[in-house]
């Protein structure tokens, strides 16, 4: 309910027309789907989470840090079993990987990377908005939630998308709540938020939340929830996103079925089986996928760690997955069908896969994503049927 | 004049005034006579002096070779650690890495320099220099996140005071050729094709563009002075072999700092808007011409003016601002104090039809500077101290500085700052510090702060006022932070 009101009372001040909010409001129903991005900053090790078991190569490159107790998906590949939930989605039929896939860009800087995993645009620093808030401008979504402070640059072009974030301090009492109600009445751009903020305060914790409990609302399981309760709403937003910080540059030590590496993958699992939790009956239209900036190195480096890397993988788990299966172009991992000898490729642009994300959840067509421009993708006939789209 | 208007320009040029305190009885020449003096800065109490409670080492460090030294040290540390992870168990290994790594270098810090930044704005008696030298630090942006970069931001930063009295071309050359922006933008590695360093094989690097880019894109022309890739790609040949020294075994006796690496160097001339940069005796100088150049192109200024007027006056200035601030750029060629005084001179006379939604940062500075609130003064000298500490409070607010996640800065756009949960944490954060002052004993001193500061600014029939008239906004005085700070007329300076 606090978004409707939210949203009609943003109409004043954003670049919407009135006219497209009931048409919005009458077409969400319990299978307009939802989809949860996931940034997995500092490069997800694509060899980690999902283990090629079927590459003999794969020990050898990885004598410390290879996954031997792989969760297993079929011949070729086992999951990390640190992504025990992930696996039981896979034997559920709703768990899609796409492996040795990544963006066009090989600069191999988190900086520049990270930039480009949320333009969608190879040239760093190019454009100050994100494929997926071009995405909703261009379907005409008219809400998207950022589980973060500021809006990240992935949500960015739109206007219609806000920002939840746990929070350690204490609530407003009504009395301040209808300060600001009476000071930004008349404020365009403020008076819009006056009911939204109310909502979110008034509630029981007046004395602010304390170190643990706030450390617990931040954790993946926390914010998975935060943003479910929201999704799985009556014309709730049809996008979220949540920001995973950092934690998976692992250069050194970064462990194999326990270590820093599958903390990461273990926050990870429990922030999808939150969001399941959460969605209740809209988990079966809804999608969880991940983004990272780039791989690591296919094989360990001299500090039991991995470094800086172009190919990973790719998870897209939910009711919207129609068939569990790993997607790949595979070429193995010996030395010379590597990218410049050291990482594994991303022989599947990772902006198709994303492509057909958008495709399936905001009905966008392939030429209307491309024309419109939304994201530039090379297509990859190894995802076919990904999503059940041709 | 009106009081409210008086008020709103000390807001505009720096943050405020204390709400027992007087407004200036000529603000342009309070603000003016700010700019030609650079304040010391470093960790100070309300009285000026440097906090005394401090750890030994808790230093700002200036010297160049104490700063690259500095470098060193976390670069081989970070080294060490990578190497301690074969021998260590994984929490062993964390424990270890928190101790040499996180504490020192990413906490410490980044802590120092804001604590230093903020205690220098609010008690160091040129709020006005202050403000500007916000602005420069976000226009040539450094941020932590390449290299291990951390302790050489803070000194970066620094270093642009004094030059905040000269003119710009002097600035955006130290700007550009010193060590934090030629790690941060990649250019240490920026080397040339048909340099003897790619000829013989000694490094797999080759060009990068980041820093060329920047220097053309976000210090100087902007991209609506229609340049192009191939500018681009000129600048960034002739930054090739610009690169920071540190102490190493193999560059014995060299001076530290930034270094030009002529075996790095593209040799040979290049070509950027339409000028070809040819150096006969001295291969450095071809970035010299080029700063000079670009500096003093009418873009530039222009870029600068629209960059200040929208900073400090308006998301969208009256181009009568801009023409002002631009012409003083290019009538003094680029004296900064000139072209500050403009800015000034052109926030005072567009005053009552312009305002600006403030960033996080400038805002919370004025609800201490106006309100008497101190900072808080938390040491985090290991992960698990506890108490309120300035950078996670700005992070709270949406800008954890010195976290800028691109280089090109922190918005400085109104609506980049207003989003649900940014508004909503503005509101919280006033009864965390109004909190801090009641725990302080000092909360008396704040309730007649902002109560004067209410009857001097707020505006005669505004909703903020009728707050103010209907509540008790002396004994709540939570309520009476949030009708004050969260006022349009606040809000909004």
């Amino acid at each position: 309910m606090q978004r409707r009101e939210f949203i009609l009372g943003a109409a004043g001040f954003a670049s919407l027309s009135l006219t497209a909010i009931p048409d919005v409001w009458a077409n969400d129903s319990i299978d307009t789907p939802r989809v949860l991005y996931v940034l997995l900053r500092g490069g997800m090790d694509g060899l980690t989470a999902v283990p090629p078991i079927g590459d003999a190569t794969y020990a050898q490159i990885r004598p410390t840090i290879g996954i031997r107790q792989a969760l297993r998906l079929n011949a070729d590949f086992g999951l990390h079993p640190a992504l025990a939930a992930l696996h039981g989605l896979w034997a559920e039929g709703q768990l899609a990987v796409v492996h040795s896939t990544g963006f066009g860009y090989t600069g191999r800087s988190h900086f520049e990377g990270q930039d480009v995993m949320q333009t969608g645009i190879m040239t760093p620093y190019a454009v100050n908005s994100g494929w997926v808030g071009r995405a909703m401008e261009r379907a005409a979504v008219e809400s998207g939630v950022a589980i973060s402070i500021p809006m990240p640059l992935i949500l960015r072009g739109n206007e219609r998308a806000t920002t939840d974030f746990p929070n350690w301090m204490p609530m407003l009492r009504k009395a301040d709540t209808d300060a600001i109600q009476t000071m930004w009445a008349d404020e365009p751009m403020l008076a819009p938020y006056t009911a939204v903020i109310a909502a979110a305060n008034g509630g029981m914790q007046t004395r602010g939340m304390g170190k643990d409990a706030f450390e617990d609302a931040k954790s993946m399981r926390g914010l998975a929830t935060v943003a479910a309760a929201q999704m799985r709403e009556d014309g709730g937003p049809r996008v979220g996103l949540i920001d995973m910080r950092n934690g998976f540059d692992t250069h050194a030590s970064q462990g194999a079925e326990k270590g820093g590496h599958a903390d990461q993958l273990r926050h990870l699992n429990d922030l999808v089986s939150a969001f399941k939790a959460g969605m209740g009956e809209r988990w079966q239209h809804s999608l969880v996928v991940t983004v990272t900036e780039f791989g690591r190195t296919a094989a360990e480096n001299g500090t039991t760690g991995t470094d800086h890397g172009v190919g990973t993988c790719a998870f897209l788990a939910g009711g919207l997955v129609t068939e569990s299966k790993v997607y790949a172009d595979w070429r193995g991992l010996n030395k010379q069908n590597l990218f410049e000898e050291r990482d594994l490729p991303a022989s599947i642009d990772i902006n198709a896969v994303y492509a057909k994300v958008i495709e399936r959840s905001l009905r966008l067509s392939a030429s209307q994503i491309t024309q419109g421009g939304v994201l530039d993708f090379k297509s990859h006939p190894a995802l076919k049927g990904l999503l059940g789209l041709s | 004049m009106r009081q409210q208007d008086i008020s709103k320009f000390t807001r505009r040029v720096a943050f405020g005034i204390r709400g027992d305190q007087s407004l200036p009885a000529d603000p342009l020449t309070w603000a003016i006579q700010q700019l030609g003096v650079e304040p010391p800065i470093d960790i100070i109490e309300p009285d000026g002096s440097r906090r005394s409670d401090l750890p030994a080492d808790m230093k700002l460090l200036s010297d160049i070779d104490d700063v690259m030294h500095a470098f060193a040290t976390h670069q081989r540390v970070e080294k060490e650690s990578f190497e301690k992870a074969k021998t260590l168990g994984p929490k062993e290994y964390e424990a270890y890495r928190e101790e040499t790594v996180a504490t020192p270098y990413w906490r410490l810090t980044h802590w120092k320099e804001v604590q230093a930044r903020e205690t220098t704005a609010l008690f160091g008696g040129a709020p006005v220099f202050e403000r500007f030298w916000h602005f420069w630090t976000n226009h040539f942006m450094v941020a932590p996140g390449n290299q291990n970069n951390d302790t050489l931001i803070g000194p970066f930063q620094r270093s642009l005071r004094p030059l905040m009295l000269g003119n710009y071309r002097d600035m955006l050359w130290h700007a550009v050729t010193h060590p934090a922006m030629l790690v941060y933008l990649d250019n240490n590695r920026n080397t040339g094709p048909r340099s003897r360093a790619a000829r013989e094989k000694w490094t797999k690097d080759s060009i990068n563009e980041n820093l060329g880019r920047e220097l053309l894109e976000l210090f100087t022309l902007s991209p609506s002075a229609g340049y192009t890739q191939k500018d681009v790609e000129g600048t960034t040949l002739i930054l090739t072999g610009w690169r920071d020294m540190k102490p190493d075994q193999w560059h014995k006796g060299q001076p530290l700092g930034t270094y030009f690496d002529f075996n790095h160097h593209e040799p040979g001339s290049q070509e950027v808007l339409g000028k070809r940069y040819t150096a006969l005796f001295k291969p450095s100088s071809k970035l010299e011409d080029l700063v000079t150049d670009l500096a003093n192109h009418p873009a530039t200024a222009r870029h600068l003016a629209h960059k200040l007027c929208v900073y400090f006056i308006d998301d969208t200035p009256p181009a009568a601002a801009v023409d002002k601030v631009e012409s003083a750029f290019i009538g003094s060629k680029g004296d900064l104090q000139k072209v500050h005084q403009a800015v000034i001179e052109a926030a005072w006379a567009h005053l009552e039809t312009t305002r600006k939604f403030v960033s996080p940062e400038t805002w919370l500075l004025q609800v201490w500077t106006v309100s008497g609130a101190q900072p808080p003064r938390t040491i985090p000298i290991t992960r698990s101290v506890r108490g309120l500490k300035t950078p996670y409070l700005l992070g709270d607010l949406g800008q954890e500085i010195p976290r800028c996640p691109q280089p090109n800065g922190w918005p400085i756009r109104s609506v980049d700052w207003i989003s649900k949960e940014m508004l909503d944490r503005r509101l919280r954060v006033l009864s965390v510090l109004g909190g801090e002052e009641r725990r302080a004993g000092r909360a008396l001193d704040m309730r007649v702060n902002v109560s004067l500061a209410a009857a001097r600014d707020l505006h005669e029939n505004s909703p903020a006022r009728s707050v103010f008239k209907q509540a008790d906004t002396f004994n709540d005085a939570r309520l009476g932070l949030i009708a004050f700070f969260a006022s349009p007329e606040i809000l909004w300076s």
